[in-house]
């Protein structure tokens, strides 16, 4: 192993990818404070597993992971956020006291947000890997230690879903196309 | 048809998701992060046999963390040279079962300085001098008493600057959820006259900023104490305007993180960073050992934040010779288009 240093490392991985990962985690538990205290707790994991890290470059994938995990772990233990989940489409979800300056933004961000709640769990983890990280069904297949396969049937099964339930706010053309 | 749809509605799908994301601004939690990371590194007995061996004089050894000189290597495999300060594992004196290629953790503390390389800016509250921050290293294990320290040490970075006089803060510990400083000298309590009252303001924004971060918690109550007793004005400042500041007001619109100053470079200059209304545009510019402008660029924001941003830009320096060169960032003024007139910069080689 080479020698490295976890705290130089540390900081040029939180410049690069908090901002991402924070989002990331509040489109799987919608609660912005939540998804910042899971990523956080996952950026002080990784470095106390630094060591234990065979390739640093592999650190962003053990960060992914982490975060996915403690997600999960914080919706499964946490039956307030899931009630919070599972309201429905159309209503305003404010997580953030400055959550009021562009309302018609944050509107849609908030749709975004219930539609991906509305979905079965790992139908939504896929969903935010492949569309927001912008992940190969590899890399999700890893992250989330399932099958090629089963990413390619949680993201076709997902992706129909979200696609009906945003299509109304959102203007779907595919959607427009399939109604046609 | 359902197929002909699909790439675009998977298209529409990672719009919606990535403008929906753009509406998020988390907050910045470098500090709590590092802060949590020192104390594991402190106590857990896998990673004190890590730590940096006492400085033979017995004094805290503060050492700039070495990002950039360490970044780029850490990624392609290739062997380390050892931070300023650094001792091998092998040299420890806690009796170390590690192998030198064992990588360190040590407490990393920031130290919020003036950036001395604009003018002062008005805030809601009175002109101040923008902050930043620079991450510091010590082996002491008293981590606010390193922070308390480093504030009145010139920093490493040339444009930054300190105006905490040295002394002034005896202690500072967090005590029933509140942070309290104790200020060593009845006197601190005027503006001393070598300090214009910007200076003084930036001053206590200093030591307000470090020692939350050294405690590990941005938001902590803040209370100045002299003997036990509440002071309402620190170098003739009132304390509480100081703390209700928004961070947006107080910090640097936009700062560096990497490179650090003397880095050297081979064939792409990261920059990464923070800053404040990053929507507007980030604008970088290289000069060389002579001043001349050799390459400039800006950067691209999508967040349209009200928190702090960061920012990554890789620029590819192949075009230029082996040499000293300056790396500067501004940013403009999302509203009017201006170039603010505050600049971050650092120094690195290409090899």
């Amino acid at each position: 192993m080479n020698r490295w240093e976890a705290d130089s490392a540390l900081t040029q991985i939180y410049a690069a990818h908090w901002t991402a990962l924070v989002r990331a985690a509040h489109f799987l538990v919608n609660d912005l404070g939540l998804a910042e205290e899971i990523t956080q707790d996952a950026f002080v994991a990784t470095h106390e597993h630094w060591a234990g890290l065979e390739d640093p470059a592999k650190a962003v994938a053990y960060l992914r992971r982490a975060v996915v995990n403690r997600a999960r772990s914080a919706l499964r233990h946490r039956t307030v956020v899931l009630k919070h989940l599972r309201r429905g489409l159309g209503e305003r979800l404010v997580d953030s006291p400055d959550a009021a300056e562009d309302v018609l933004a944050d509107e849609r961000r908030d749709i975004v947000l219930a539609g991906l709640a509305q979905l079965p769990r790992r139908q939504r983890e896929v969903l935010v890997l492949r569309f927001y990280l912008d992940l190969s069904e590899a890399e999700i297949a890893e992250a989330l230690g399932i099958s090629k396969g089963a990413v390619k049937s949680h993201a076709s099964r997902g992706s129909a879903t979200l696609r009906a339930s945003l299509g109304a706010a959102f203007g779907d053309p595919a959607e427009e196309t399939d109604h046609a | 048809m359902p197929e002909n749809n699909r790439p675009s509605g998977e298209d529409w799908l990672r719009a919606a998701l990535h403008e929906a994301a753009e509406q998020t601004h988390p907050s910045d939690r470098l500090d709590e992060i590092r802060s949590r990371t020192a104390r594991h590194g402190r106590v857990s007995a896998r990673q004190r046999r890590w730590a940096y061996p006492v400085m033979a004089s017995g004094a805290v050894a503060a050492c700039l963390l070495t990002v950039t000189l360490l970044g780029p290597r850490l990624f392609n495999g290739s062997d380390t040279t050892p931070p300023i300060g650094a001792e091998t594992a092998s040299d420890s004196p806690h009796g170390s079962t590690s192998t030198p290629s064992q990588p360190r953790v040590d407490p990393a503390t920031p130290v919020y300085y003036a950036l001395d390389s604009g003018p002062e800016r008005s805030t809601s509250w009175a002109p101040t001098q923008p902050l930043v921050r620079e991450f510091h290293r010590d082996a002491s294990g008293d981590r606010m008493g390193s922070a308390v320290q480093q504030l009145s040490a010139t920093p490493a970075d040339p444009d930054y600057r300190t105006y905490v006089p040295a002394g002034i803060v005896s202690t500072a510990q967090v005590v029933d959820g509140t942070l309290r400083i104790e200020i060593a000298d009845p006197d601190a309590t005027q503006r001393p006259p070598e300090l214009s009252a910007t200076q003084a303001r930036t001053a206590v924004l200093q030591i307000v900023y470090t020692t939350r971060a050294a405690a590990g918690q941005a938001r902590l109550p803040v209370e100045f104490e002299i003997d036990g007793t509440a002071l309402p004005r620190v170098l003739g400042v009132a304390v509480d305007k100081a703390i209700a500041l928004p961070d947006r007001e107080a910090m640097a619109p936009i700062a560096l993180t990497t490179p650090e100053n003397g880095a050297p470079v081979s064939d792409e200059l990261r920059l990464t960073g923070r800053g404040f209304d990053l929507q507007g545009g980030w604008i970088w510019e290289v000069s060389d050992d002579t001043g001349a402008v050799v390459g400039s660029g800006s950067g691209k924001e999508n967040q349209s934040g009200r928190g702090v941003q960061t920012f990554e830009e890789s620029v590819v320096t192949d075009r230029w010779t082996p040499g000293d060169y300056l790396v500067s960032v501004r940013v403009r003024d999302p509203r009017t288009a201006q170039v603010l007139p505050w600049s971050d910069s650092r120094q690195f080689t290409i090899r």
